[in-house]
């Protein structure tokens, strides 16, 4: 597999503040990662400087072996959105029409379909002629995600692409992303605060916390590790000896206990001959934990 | 065919699965074809190396072979080739839940055997 990026003790410091510490991680080519971190963790500040928009403070980040920052051939192969329709923003946009935007985005990405760009105005029920000022929250986040699939980057980044999208246009997005990516594949790294909706297209997870990297793991080695066990109390403290425990909870004489370790088959056949019940442990409630407990430990 | 996030299994396993299922119970047929990777990350909304994950495993297993520019077929012999490979899981996978939920109720083996021989 070879490394589309690589990212090297990367920090970025505001003040006191270290929004980005220490990250090290390689990032493969033709996968989908979702990056995702509670509110504040960082994750926008890791895009912006992936995308070349802010210079770290240290380490340094590289795009198929080369610098990003003010250099054409790196940048060329990237495409970062966001939601786009802040007060500042909305003074300059105010009479854009949403084809202007395309058009726009259109000049800057050397891959730029615009017949796939038509097809997804279409499927989304985007009105090309529709002023910015006159667009919902949702729409503004398609225009965001008409531009990233359109663009066909060789690295796509999303930030939040869903804010304001409603179920519906989420999985015309999940649909649309995962049978294009099948035909083209390409680098894509989307934040997201929707877990585990979003989880079945991640191949790999990516979890900042409070500026640090918790993990960056292929999906299938999280569904190995994440286990919710539970059965009357005494008798799991007998049996689940040994194991990394997220999370506790008791009522009366039962408990159960969520796991993030790896259990060998002969391991759960037993838990499950001693009458303990072992469930999957979704990804949204593993992150719900891991978070929780690093503010515990402070 | 749907998909579990409840399950243990990881969502490639499971992929895995309801094609062996369908081979099994003849709606695939051996010998022909079966659905892409793309077909079935669009159905599932799953990201296609996961489908390809799952297509994969039955590929290595003997289950389904690849015809060049073509795609994926089911192999002769595949059903024999299924019904060995769970028969060794059938007890742990299946029969474990059933002694020891009688277990639970105080039903005894003979009572057991007797509701398994009028099974129809």
């Amino acid at each position: 597999m070879s490394i589309a990026i690589d990212i090297n003790n990367l920090t970025k410091q505001y003040d006191e503040t270290a929004a980005i510490k220490n990250v090290t991680m390689s990032l493969e080519k033709d996968k989908i990662y979702g990056l995702i971190g509670r509110n504040g963790a960082g994750k926008t500040t890791l895009l912006h400087m992936l995308a070349g928009q802010s210079l770290p403070t240290d380490g340094n980040i590289t795009i198929f072996n080369q610098p990003i920052y003010e250099n054409k051939a790196a940048l060329d192969q990237i495409c970062f959105t966001a939601f786009f329709a802040n007060p500042s923003f909305a003074k300059y946009a105010i009479s854009f029409r949403v084809k202007d935007f395309i058009n726009t985005a259109a000049k800057f990405y050397p891959n730029w379909d615009q017949n796939f760009a038509n097809q997804l105005l279409n499927e989304f029920g985007l009105s090309p002629k529709k002023k910015f000022k006159d667009l919902s929250a949702g729409m503004v986040s398609m225009v965001s995600v008409v531009i990233s699939l359109a663009s066909r980057a060789p690295i796509t980044l999303l930030d939040e692409p869903y804010t304001g999208l409603d179920a519906g246009a989420r999985h015309l997005f999940y649909d649309i992303l995962a049978e294009d990516y099948g035909q083209n594949p390409r680098t894509i790294i989307f934040s997201t605060h929707l877990i585990d909706e979003a989880s079945r297209l991640f191949e790999n997870v990516i979890l900042i916390d409070q500026g640090s990297l918790v993990f960056n793991l292929p999906i299938d080695h999280i569904e190995a590790m994440s286990f919710l066990i539970s059965g009357p109390t005494n008798l799991l403290e007998q049996i689940v000896v040994n194991k990394r425990i997220v999370h506790k909870e008791s009522l009366g004489n039962n408990s159960s206990v969520a796991v993030f370790d790896t259990i060998t088959n002969d391991e759960l056949v037993s838990y499950k001959h001693a009458g303990l019940n072992i469930q999957n442990l979704s990804l949204q409630k593993l992150f719900v934990y891991l978070t929780a407990l690093n503010r515990r430990a402070m | 065919m749907f998909l579990s996030n409840d399950s243990t299994k990881p969502i490639y396993i499971q992929i895995a699965e309801q094609i062996e299922d369908e081979i099994l119970t003849k709606v695939l047929a051996e010998g022909s074809q079966v659905y892409s990777t793309n077909q079935i990350s669009s159905l599932y909304q799953i990201n296609p190396a996961t489908a390809g994950k799952g297509i994969n495993l039955l590929v290595d297993e003997g289950i389904l072979y690849k015809k060049r520019g073509l795609g994926m077929f089911v192999a002769e012999g595949a059903v024999k080739l299924i019904q060995k490979k769970r028969r060794l899981s059938f007890y742990n996978d299946y029969l474990i839940k059933t002694l020891t939920e009688a277990e639970k109720l105080g039903i005894t083996k003979d009572e057991l055997v007797n509701m398994i021989r009028n099974y129809d």
